[in-house]
């Protein structure tokens, strides 16, 4: 067991690494001037800028740069934004805006889960009559629809139905349900639609069948066979996604004007902050990559069958 | 009890056959499957319209969908008899963008299906075959999956222009990693599976094999996949327009129609709803379609 | 007392009105920004955003009343001598600078506060991109400015760095000498020298602060800043929210009557209506079809056209791009006058104003009712820009004989450009163009991606194919972020409209910055001619005959369609709730960003009530 979790920490430890140096790499595509705020660009003459990128590192190679790099990260040292927030220290940006993304996505996913488990046992149950036909209209609407157009629609509708305002302000707490409602469409719909899937799975199963014809109750059976099956390969889920969070969404961020993380990325590259965008890229990457582990020991933690060693079907069955 | 108690059976392929469900033909039976459900059907034909009007209506109509109106007067018309969706805010016709809209949105997310399920699924198979690969293969898919998609499409864009190929290419070179994995899992899962054991363990020649039971169930995953990679494309047309990376402005494209009628939409309501429910009706389509499909051509259901 | 009936009759109008709503004054202002402001430097001004933030968390010596008078702010009073080139300003005692709390800080401005604030601005590593605007003005301040850049150059002139840091006292025409006396000594007469200080070019920079937090994040966050003005800035959530608040410890504190300036960031503008409607945004402007869709509904009475400001848009040619095409045609000036006729400007303006468009039309260079003779006499309507400012400009015959005449110069007659190979010119990320070396010629158009930008460009486009029939194709490429450093400074254009605002009162101020080098020379086109004219003009001190030269100067660039005016900034159809000329005017610096005597109300702004309001302001302001 702790051969195989040291095993795992190392292989994740190399997909960071490999991550980041192919950001880098592909960061080394873009022109310098990237390193420059857009003032000090002007100003600048021809032998200032390259004295400028000499000072930065920049023209050093690509193995000694990663290095420094990776040894900053180490030290704690994210350096500081060029073009984005012009010389504030990466640091300082990221705890300006990780909370809102945090805070929304956390309840977001709090919402998903309990309500798309809701609607996945309430599928399963009544297969095949209203219920099922409702949540599958429900989960392919969200699905197949861009969500750039409901999402919009929501916020324009309710806002004017209910008299809200139209964004999203910290110190009135009734602007802050439709970004959690929204952030949580299509989670519901993905808990939803593969409990159902699982549960009807289950349900199929001999041992099922077996307990039925025991004479146990179908409340009981449901509660304590199927339900209790169907989670376990969901479960495996839950850790990445709670990590990932704090990356926000980019659209119901902008269009609620929330000053989370959703856009940061987006700006970053466009305005080519190489620094920015290296740090973003780490941080996406370590947490993607944990919690896939995490999840994968959550899974063996709540399924004794599952030793970590073994190829997990059920993982892979599951396609987001 | 002598040996000539007993003769040899000539080996005969149709008698060896007849063990098993004589007539039954996997495809006609997913196809049977597929039409017994009145709401895929209905669906699959309301799709197939959509997309072939959409393809044809270049070629029917004579509308350039470009045509800016220079007379301020038929700047957002309301539907009517010349214009059946209305004019947009320079007086071009709604009915003929939209159309020409739905046929690039279709062409672009036809080329990203073709190309994302036509690597995913050779190599998806390699992978899946070829057990020395798995190890590279894995952290490959670790990598790209963990970096995040911005990064590709904006540093694509500025290595290339803004276009379809660029679009095609930044979705290609990610999505396709997904359809492998899939592809990866049903191949080892089918190579193991016991009926593929009996089979070969009765002698049956492995093209028959790959032919009778491994290639109808790839195919069916294919076109899944394919028809679930549609509206996921679609939909990333329309995100990549809100971040400013989309097609080119002066294209028309649903992503393009969505993004400028949004602006107006309390305004002018029509220029957004029209466009936005031709759409909806199709990525809903592909989307129960694909479902459905893929149910149908499962052969547990065929029975 | 007329003036005092008038404001009266604001505040009863105002009170009118809310007494039908809530009941009481809104005591915020609020409205909206698109872009995160990258600094706060006062100095630094980049955006409006950062405009606006500095002009009300800043006073100058000097600013502009509602009337557009030069009135006593920081400075109590003025004098200068007889011929406009020493200027002595008497600051008022006792003001102290405050912080992002508020409170008062130790410090008192005194007249050392503006001589430090020229050392600023001065030294060419701060990057203060405007300070080019007041080189030329203050005496010794451009030799020293240029002693820097040489030295940081590496170039040997005789005295280290900290030598001619040193000299700065006795070299620069800005001086205290005593606590509260500042005396600027000016290269040349300057009688309008007053409308250089409403820039924040001018504004005091406290010393002890400014080394207590380090040039380098000075206004980087709002601890980093200390304020004079009517608010203090007592709030930047990067991303979410930039609020002031009153500053009661102000000088001025009686005239500041709404506590709370609320700046929130909304990337999206297409909401703007609806949030202006549902009261979360105290003023909105409206496109074309907005208006139009407000017909017939309530809100129809709440729209009026507000006043156009002195920035001009014009169309800029680039006379030096890739695309040969397009250069051989743009250094033709028949061609170029083709263009003039041939765009029809009121066309493109009905995308915002759909029923009077030719009213926000410019057709000079410098705006008009800003700059005045000796003899009240406003520059533009010197003979030779009269004419021009009268007359209209689209003429589709002409254009089209223009063209013809080019096409003959520049065509060998079979449709093939002169000189001009196949081949495919690189402008990415904006376009990629294949130049083919035949007609139609293609021309690179960058604008903005926004929906009337584009919308505007397209028109553009057909316009210029129907007028051409077919032989002017109109490449569109947009830009996403920052027109001079993704287009201008890279060259990636042929043809785009830029704007100015007016810096100060001369027409120097804008003619001074088309010369050949000059830093809205975007075409980089090269006219001797108009380059000595302006020079020449410069050196005059008579009002009169300065204007007269410069006149000629602005004609020159007009006849020979170097640059083509289009339009004036402002006149936009709005929604408000600011009652109409409560605050300061001024065509000048950051004054018209000011909201010092801002009165709000309750309801919107009716139309009736707008124009009552002018009418009465008019009425007071003609005496003047």
């Amino acid at each position: 067991m702790s051969r195989y979790i040291v095993k795992r920490i190392l292989q994740s430890l190399l997909t960071v690494v490999i991550v980041v140096i192919a950001v880098f790499l592909l960061l080394r595509l873009m022109p310098t001037s990237g390193y420059f705020t857009r003032d000090d660009y002007i100003n600048m003459t021809e032998e200032m800028r390259s004295a400028y990128l000499r000072n930065l590192g920049i023209t050093d190679p690509a193995v000694i740069q990663l290095q420094r790099f990776f040894a900053g990260v180490f030290r704690g040292d994210l350096g500081r934004s060029i073009t984005v927030y012009p010389k504030l220290p990466i640091s300082t940006i990221l705890a300006e805006k990780v909370p809102y993304s945090l805070w929304f996505g956390l309840a977001s996913m709090f919402i998903s889960v309990t309500l798309g488990f809701g609607l996945g046992i309430l599928m399963a149950r009544f297969k095949d009559r209203w219920p099922d036909h409702l949540g599958t209209a429900y989960v392919v609407a969200v699905r197949a629809i861009p969500s750039l157009i409901y999402l919009f629609l929501i916020q324009i509708w309710v806002t004017g139905i209910m008299r809200w305002p139209m964004v999203f302000y910290e110190d009135r707490p009734v602007t802050w349900i439709l970004p959690v409602v929204s952030l949580s469409l299509t989670g519901i719909a993905w808990y939803g639609i593969w409990l159902r899937r699982f549960m009807v799975d289950e349900e199929n199963r001999d041992y099922i069948k077996f307990a039925r014809s025991k004479g146990l109750s179908q409340k009981y059976i449901m509660r304590h066979h199927v339900l209790r099956n169907a989670v376990v390969p969901l479960v495996q889920y839950l850790p990445v996604q709670l990590l990932l969070t704090i990356a926000g969404s980019l659209i119901i961020e902008s269009i609620y004007s929330i000053p989370g993380m959703g856009g940061l990325l987006v700006y970053a590259i466009k305005q080519q902050d190489n620094n920015l965008v290296q740090v973003l890229v780490l941080i996406y990457a370590v947490l993607g990559v944990a919690g896939v582990f995490v999840g994968d020991l959550l899974m063996a933690f709540v399924d004794p069958r599952i030793r970590l060693a073994e190829k997990k079907k059920k993982k892979e069955a599951l396609r987001v | 009890m002598s040996d000539d108690a007993f003769t040899f059976a000539p080996w005969n392929p149709e008698a060896a056959e007849e063990t098993g469900y004589s007539h039954y033909s996997y495809w006609r039976s997913t196809f049977r499957t597929f039409i017994k459900n009145r709401l895929s059907l209905t669906l699959l034909i309301i799709m197939g319209v959509l997309v072939l009007f959409s393809l044809l209506y270049p070629v029917l109509a004579s509308v350039d969908p470009n045509k800016v109106a220079l007379d301020s007067s038929l700047w957002n018309r309301r539907p009517d008899f010349a214009h059946i969706f209305g004019t947009d805010g320079l007086g071009r016709d709604i009915w003929a963008r939209t159309w020409y809209g739905t046929r690039t949105s279709i062409l672009l997310a036809f080329t990203i299906a073709f190309f994302d399920v036509g690597i995913g699924v050779v190599a998806g198979a390699l992978w899946g075959y070829v057990r020395k690969s798995d190890q590279i293969m894995t952290e490959i898919y670790n990598v790209i999956t963990n970096i995040p998609s911005t990064v590709y499409l904006i540093l694509l864009s500025y290595i290339m222009k803004p276009g379809f190929w660029t679009i095609v290419i930044a979705m290609s070179s990610r999505g396709w990693i997904t359809i492998a994995r899939f592809i990866r899992n049903k191949v080892i899962s089918l190579r193991e599976s016991e009926y593929n054991v009996a089979s070969r363990c009765l002698g049956t020649p492995l093209n028959r094999i790959l032919g009778k039971n491994i290639i109808p169930f790839l195919v069916s995953i294919i076109i899944m996949q394919t028809a679930l990679t549609i509206p996921y494309s679609i939909g990333a047309e329309v995100f990549l327009g809100f971040i400013g990376l989309g097609l080119p402005l002066d294209t028309v494209s649903l992503g393009n129609m969505v993004n400028q009628g949004r602006s107006n939409f309390m305004l002018y309501p029509f220029q957004l709803t029209w466009p936005t429910v031709i759409l909806a009706v199709i990525t809903v389509s592909f989307y129960i379609v694909g479902n459905k499909f893929a149910d149908a051509s499962d052969p547990k259901n065929h029975l | 007392m007329k003036r005092v009936l008038t404001f009266c009759l604001m505040v009863l109008a105002a009170a009118s009105l809310f007494a039908r709503g809530a009941g009481e004054t809104p005591d915020q202002y609020r409205t909206t920004y698109a872009t995160e402001v990258k600094t706060l430097n006062y100095f630094l001004l980049l955006d409006t955003t950062a405009l606006r933030v500095a002009a009300n968390t800043m006073d100058g010596l000097v600013e502009n009343d509602r009337y557009g008078k030069f009135v006593p702010s920081l400075a109590e009073r003025w004098d200068h001598n007889g011929d406009f080139t020493e200027w002595t300003f008497y600051l008022r005692p006792g003001v102290k600078w405050v912080d992002s709390m508020g409170q008062e800080t130790a410090w008192e401005v005194t007249a050392d506060d503006f001589v430090e604030g020229m050392r600023f601005i001065a030294e060419p590593k701060n990057g203060i991109k405007n300070v080019g605007i007041i080189r030329k003005v203050i005496s010794g301040l451009n030799g020293y400015y240029w002693d820097l850049v040489d030295i940081d150059d590496g170039v040997d002139i005789g005295k280290t760095r900290e030598e001619a840091l040193a000299s700065f006292d006795s070299s620069v025409g800005v001086s205290a000498p005593d606590k509260y006396t500042v005396k600027y000594t000016l290269d040349n007469p300057t009688p309008y020298f007053l409308s250089y200080l409403v820039t924040e070019l001018f504004f005091p920079l406290e010393k002890e602060f400014l080394d207590s937090v380090g040039a380098e994040d000075f206004g980087t966050t709002k601890e980093k800043l200390i304020f004079t003005g009517a608010y203090y800035l007592a709030d930047w959530q990067r991303d979410k929210e930039i609020r002031l608040a009153k500053n009661e410890h102000y000088w001025d504190a009686g005239t500041v009557n709404v506590g709370e300036i609320s700046l929130q960031k909304v990337a999206d503008d297409s909401i703007r209506v609806q949030m202006f409607q549902r009261g979360e945004v105290s003023a909105t402007t409206l496109q074309g079809d907005q208006v139009k869709a407000l017909e017939g509904t309530k809100w129809a009475e709440n729209v009026f056209l507000d006043e156009k400001s002195s920035v001009t848009y014009w169309f800029a040619m680039n006379y030096t791009s890739d695309n040969p095409e397009a250069r051989a045609f743009i250094n033709n000036v028949n061609f170029r006058k083709a263009l003039y006729h041939g765009i029809d400007r009121a066309k493109l303006l009905e995308l915002v104003n759909p029923y009077e468009p030719e009213a926000l039309l410019r057709n000079t260079i410098i705006p008009e009712d800003v700059i005045f003779d000796e003899n009240g006499q406003d520059y533009t309507d010197y003979p030779l820009l009269k004419e021009v400012k009268e007359r209209r400009t689209y003429d589709r015959e002409l254009a089209q004989e223009y063209f013809q005449k080019a096409v003959d110069e520049l065509t060998d007659g079979n449709g093939n450009i002169k000189g001009v190979s196949p081949g495919t010119v690189d402008m990415l990320p904006i376009a990629e163009i294949k130049a083919d070396g035949k007609l139609p010629v293609q021309i690179l158009f960058v604008h903005p991606t926004d929906p009337t930008k584009t919308r505007e460009a397209l028109l553009l486009q057909e316009m210029l194919r129907d007028t051409f029939d077919g032989q002017v194709e109109l490449v569109l490429g947009q830009y996403v972020d920052d027109k001079y450093n993704d287009t201008i400074k890279p060259r990636r254009f042929d043809l785009l409209y830029d704007s100015f605002s007016f810096k100060y009162a001369d027409p120097m101020a804008q003619l001074g910055r088309l010369v050949t080098d000059g830093s809205v020379n975007d075409g980089q086109y090269s006219f001797p001619e108009f380059d000595k004219l302006v020079e020449e003009a410069d050196g005059k001190t008579s009002l009169t005959d300065r204007y007269e030269i410069f006149s000629r100067a602005e004609r020159f660039l007009i006849d020979n369609a170097v640059i083509i005016p289009w339009q004036a900034g402002g006149g936009a159809y709005s929604m408000d709730t600011v009652v109409p000329f409560s605050t300061p005017r001024g065509g000048f610096g950051v004054t018209r960003f000011k909201y010092k005597g801002m009165i709000l109300q309750q309801n919107p702004i009716t139309a009736d009530q707008y124009k009552m309001l002018e009418k009465a302001f008019r009425a007071d302001l003609a005496p003047n």
